[in-house]
Formats: structure tokens, C-alpha cells, sequence
């Protein structure tokens, strides 16, 4: 049985994707507590004057599971990597380190981004909070990231260079414009956890054994993003 | 040219330190005394200030029989109490450096870089700085405890080392005072300390095939009588008397969501990085964890899973388990950057990332307070 190998096992592939599936599920349940305890399908069901609010909770439903499922199933599928163990290694990794993007700005979007205004540096404060997204990377991803790229085949990429930069401009749109936050924080994080994803993915293809470590690793990150999920779940929940 | 890039790199290291240091001092400088510091800044059986060391002894000993057994990190901050906020921040910071030092000797990795690195590394992964490093009760439980509870693995597991190490001087002396404020350090860290000197006597005695010294037996008995009683203190079931009974499974599901919350929570940072460490160790450079490696990981996981007993587990107390996961991925990435030059460089701005973050978020709580 091999958690890194590309599995022969149908019975493991079936089970690797009913604990992503289970994952997901999970992650779908802690945003559908936000969405309805943030009130957001309540906001457009005022907003188009309805007198029931379940259909527009059902349609905020609709609109996260896709969400979700873009961006936990597109990266895999785009970078060929898309096996059942590879999969749920992304969800792994993707619980554990994205920000959570709140249900009920989703609604404002449009508000968000028409109304952009520049950040004031006049503080220290507003300097300080303006590094919030770039400094979250310094903590964990950036450090995973150099460990991965002294140890990697070498020859970078150009795409695996485009979601670098893609990262780091996220992480200047952060700073300049506060009206973009969980938006741009997202994905300064997601950018850069794809490269993590790739940069690891090949490293299994030549060095899959012992996996215990690797194991130990991912099973942490599900933990994390289950515990983040229940935290979630605990104020939320209604 | 090698000799001038070593002595430029050095000057940014210290220059790097020195930021570091000016910075903790500040936050020391702006964290007053407070909450817990304001009582044990008492004598607790006369409720007056504090004038001498013999107000501590006696404080102490109320304190073991109606507060808790943690008499010897209480009675040292109560010493620091009473030298007044700029002793204190001082010592606080010597201690800070003590401690980044001790996880580097434990780890073997001896440079400045690696020193850097562990300084930084303390408060990046730390999941509660302020509780754990700024607040003075906190700190004298938990940095000055962990900076001697390394000391206490470090002479045990040194000889776990197949070549011969020598003898530190005057051993059977000192270890037992040493084993006895271990194991009376805190309750997960000084039993588990206990363990990891027994686990040391067993492996010399069955695997390297040679008897322990007698300071080994000596250690080890000192830290478990240390252990039991930082846990059997009768104040320690006069407080937890005062907690209200909840039924079994209402107790079953708060402790596991706390370890949930400690593990996959508090102790991420520290765990990841700790695994990614032994990732590339083990399965990139194919080589085999050594017993002093697995005695470290084992330390961590009994330190994490004895607070299952706890009704507690708060970020905190997390602490010590965290040190030892840094010093555990400190000496695996020794290891792993004497393979090649190329890791060295990544180390250098792995370094600079953490460094970075650390200060980064100094300057953060420092601009909050």
C-alpha cells in the first residue's frame, strides 16, 4: 500500500477519495454555517425583495461548493497530477494553510472592487497590517518552499516563476489596496501553496520511501484543517 | 575570499541579533508586571510585598500544599519579582539567549547562523509569545524551565553517541540537582524528561552493550522524585477540587478537542517544519534516524500527550514541546547541509524568512501594547 505511489489499489484510490470527498464535505459544511449565520443569501433575498430566504441560501450554497471544488480540484488537473492520492494530499494542504474567505463578502465583491481605495501609510499601524499577507508567507510557506527548492530537480519552471510572482503581487495588492484583503490574502497563499503542491508531487515521483514522514505530514495538515473547520463550526453554527 | 565571506556573513548575523535583542527588550520594556506576577509579587501567607528570600521560602511552602507543585519556576519568579520590572527584563533576555543557546547544543549544530536561526525560530513558531516569553510568570515557567530542561537531556543524550564523548567534570554532583528542578519544572515536561533518562540507561544497558554511569541513575531518580512532586503536590487537588465535575463524556470530548486544538493548532508551525526536517532527511537523503533523533521525538510526543491528563492544555504550556521539535529540526538540517553547498544557501534565506517574521511580529505586538 503506498500513500506517495500512484496506486494500482482500487480499493485505496476509493478510499483516498472518500476522505477527500469527506474533506470537502466537511470544509462545505463549516462555509455553509457561515454563509446562513453571516446572512449573506438572507442580504440578496432582501435585496430582490423575496419573502423566503431559502432559495437564495441555496443558491450561496451552490456558489461556494463550486468555489471549492475549482479551486481544490483545478490545480491537481492542471498540473496532470490528478490521482486519488495526489488529490487528497492538495486538500491536505489546502485545509490547513488558505485563508478562509468569509461567505458574506462574497456578496460585496463587486462593491469591493469598484470602490478601491489606496492604503494610508500614515501610520505605523496601517504600514504593519499592510505586510499582514507577505509576513504570513514568511512564517511557513516561504521557509517550506526554500527546503523544497535546495532539494528539487533542478531547472525552474516558467509557470512554477509565474505563480511566484502571481503570489507576490497578490501580496502588493494586499498592501496597497485593503479593500482587496481576504481576497488578495487568498491568493498570495493559494499561489504559492500550488508551487509547494508541484514542487512536492515531483519529489514523490523520485523519492517515495520511507513514507512514514511524508504521511505524518499530510495527516497533521488534515488534522489542522479540521480543527480550523470545528473552530469555525463553533461560532457559527446555529 | 572564503575567510572574508564568513566574516561578512558573521557581521550580518550579529547585526541580525542585535535587531532581534533591541527589540525583545522593548516588548520586555513595555510588558509591566501583571496579572499572576501582582500576587506572587506578594508574600501568599501575608499578602505583604516582598523584602527577603525567606518570604519566598515561605510562600513556597503554602504553595505546595494549597496552590500547585511548580515551587521552583514559582519561586524563582517570585526572586524576580522582587528585583524589580529592569532585573527581570534583563535576566528575561539572558535567558531567551541561554535558551536559543541550549537548542543548539542539544542539536549539535554549533554556529552563529544555527543560533540565529533557533532565536528566531522561538518566537516565528511560537503560537502565544506574549503569555509564554513577555509575561513574566510566563516566562520564568516556561523559557527559564525549558533552557534547563535541555541541559538535563543534553548530558543524557550525548551518550547515546557511538563515539566516545567526554566526561563533563564533577557530573555526579550537579545531576542531581539538576534532575530534581527538571522533573520539577512543569508536569508534562519534567515526567517526560524522566523518561527519555530512563530510555538513555536502557539503550546503553541492551543496545551499546555497556554499563551507565552511576550520575545516569542518580539523574534519573532525582528528575522522578522532581516529577512526582511537581504532580503530587496536595495543592495541586486543592485547586482541582474547586473545578466543577462534568460527567465522563463531556470530560472525554474536552480533552480531545484541547489536544486537537494543541496539536493540530499551537504546535503546527513547530511540528511541520519538524517533519519537513526529517522528510528530506529520511526519505531525500535516505538516511536513518539515530537513537538520539528518536529520543527527541519521543520527548515531544510524551511532553504533548501527557497534558491529556490536564484539564488544561492552553498555547502556552505548549512551549517546551515546541523547543524541543526546533531542536530536533535543527539537528537534522545540520546533517542535511553538510550533503551539499546548495543547502547552505537555502539555509541562509530560510534564516532571513524566519528571522524576518520574528521581528516582523516583535514590532507588531510592541506597536499594540
Amino acid at each position: 500500500m503506498s500513500f506517495t505511489k500512484k496506486s494500482n489499489n482500487l480499493f485505496l484510490s476509493l478510499f483516498m477519495l472518500a476522505i477527500s470527498a469527506g474533506l470537502l464535505g466537511f470544509a462545505f459544511l463549516g462555509y455553509h454555517d457561515a454563509q446562513i449565520a453571516q446572512g449573506a443569501g438572507l442580504y440578496i433575498s432582501i435585496q430582490c425583495n423575496a419573502s423566503d430566504r431559502k432559495m437564495y441560501d441555496i443558491l450561496m450554497d451552490c456558489i461556494g461548493i463550486l468555489l471549492l471544488l475549482f479551486s481544490t480540484l483545478l490545480p491537481p488537473l492542471l498540473l496532470k497530477k490528478f490521482t486519488s492520492a495526489s488529490l487528497l494530499r492538495f486538500i491536505c494542504l489546502f485545509l490547513a494553510f488558505i485563508p478562509m474567505i468569509n461567505p458574506g463578502s462574497l456578496v460585496h465583491i463587486f462593491s469591493q472592487f469598484s470602490h478601491c481605495e489606496l492604503r494610508t501609510l500614515g501610520t505605523l499601524n496601517s504600514l504593519l497590517y499592510g505586510f499582514d499577507a507577505f509576513s504570513s508567507l514568511l512564517l511557513l510557506e516561504l521557509p517550506l518552499l526554500l527546503l523544497l527548492l535546495a532539494i528539487s530537480p533542478k531547472g525552474k519552471l516558467f509557470y512554477q516563476k509565474v505563480l511566484f510572482v502571481l503570489s507576490l503581487v497578490s501580496c502588493l495588492l494586499y498592501f496597497l489596496f485593503p479593500s482587496f484583503g481576504e481576497y488578495t490574502m487568498f491568493f498570495s497563499h493559494y499561489f504559492i501553496l500550488i508551487l509547494i503542491y508541484d514542487k512536492t508531487e515531483s519529489l514523490f515521483k523520485e523519492w517515495s520511501k520511507p513514507q512514514w514522514p511524508i504521511f505524518s505530514l499530510y495527516l497533521l495538515c488534515a488534522l489542522k484543517g479540521i480543527y480550523r473547520i470545528i473552530l469555525l463550526l463553533q461560532t457559527t453554527h446555529i | 575570499m572564503k575567510e572574508k565571506h564568513n566574516i561578512s556573513r558573521n557581521i550580518i548575523i550579529a547585526l541580525g541579533m542585535v535587531i532581534l535583542i533591541a527589540f525583545k527588550y522593548i516588548l520586555h520594556h513595555k510588558c509591566f508586571f501583571v496579572m499572576d506576577d501582582l500576587w506572587y509579587g506578594t508574600n501568599l501567607v501575608t499578602g505583604k510585598p516582598l523584602q527577603s528570600f525567606s518570604d519566598i521560602i515561605q510562600s513556597q511552602i503554602w504553595h505546595f500544599f494549597n496552590w500547585g507543585g511548580r515551587n521552583i519556576t514559582h519561586g524563582i519568579l517570585q526572586l524576580t519579582l522582587m528585583n524589580g520590572e529592569i532585573f527581570a527584563n534583563i535576566l528575561n533576555i539572558i535567558m531567551a539567549l541561554v535558551l536559543a543557546l541550549m537548542i543548539c547544543i542539544v542539536s549539535g549544530y554549533k554556529n552563529p547562523l544555527a543560533f540565529m536561526l533557533s532565536s528566531s525560530l522561538i518566537i516565528a513558531l511560537n503560537p502565544n509569545i506574549q503569555n509564554s516569553m513577555f509575561w513574566q510568570s510566563g516566562t520564568v515557567n516556561y523559557v527559564y524551565s525549558t533552557a534547563w530542561i535541555l541541559l538535563f537531556l543534553w548530558v543524557y543524550l550525548r551518550e547515546t553517541t557511538e563515539t566516545t564523548v567526554k566526561k563533563l567534570p564533577l557530573i555526579p554532583a550537579w545531576i542531581i540537582p539538576l534532575g530534581v528542578i527538571t522533573g520539577w519544572s512543569n508536569e508534562n515536561m519534567g515526567p517526560a524528561s524522566f523518561v527519555i533518562s530512563i530510555a538513555v540507561i536502557l539503550y546503553l544497558w541492551k543496545f551499546l552493550k555497556c554499563t551507565p554511569p552511576v550520575w545516569m541513575y542518580l539523574g534519573a531518580v532525582s528528575s522522578f522524585l522532581g516529577s512526582a512532586l511537581v504532580i503530587l503536590a496536595p495543592g495541586n487537588f486543592v485547586r482541582t477540587a474547586e473545578i466543577p465535575e462534568t460527567s465522563f463524556l463531556i470530560t472525554v470530548s474536552e480533552r480531545f478537542l484541547s489536544m486537537l486544538r494543541a496539536g493540530a493548532d499551537y504546535l503546527f508551525p513547530s511540528v511541520a517544519f519538524m517533519l519537513v526536517a526529517i522528510f528530506i532527511y529520511v526519505t531525500i537523503l535516505k538516511k536513518k534516524l539515530k537513537p538520539f533523533h528518536w529520543l527527541l521525538l519521543a520527548h515531544a510526543l510524551l511532553s504533548y500527550g501527557a497534558m491529556a491528563l490536564s484539564p488544561h492544555y492552553p498555547d502556552r504550556a505548549t512551549f517546551g514541546t515546541m523547543c524541543v521539535c526546533i531542536t530536533l529540526a535543527l539537528s537534522l538540517l545540520k546533517e542535511i547541509t553538510q550533503q551539499t553547498h546548495e543547502y547552505k544557501k537555502y539555509l541562509n534565506l530560510l534564516t532571513l524568512s524566519v528571522w524576518s517574521y520574528a521581528v516582523y511580529t516583535l514590532i507588531l505586538i510592541i506597536n499594540s501594547l
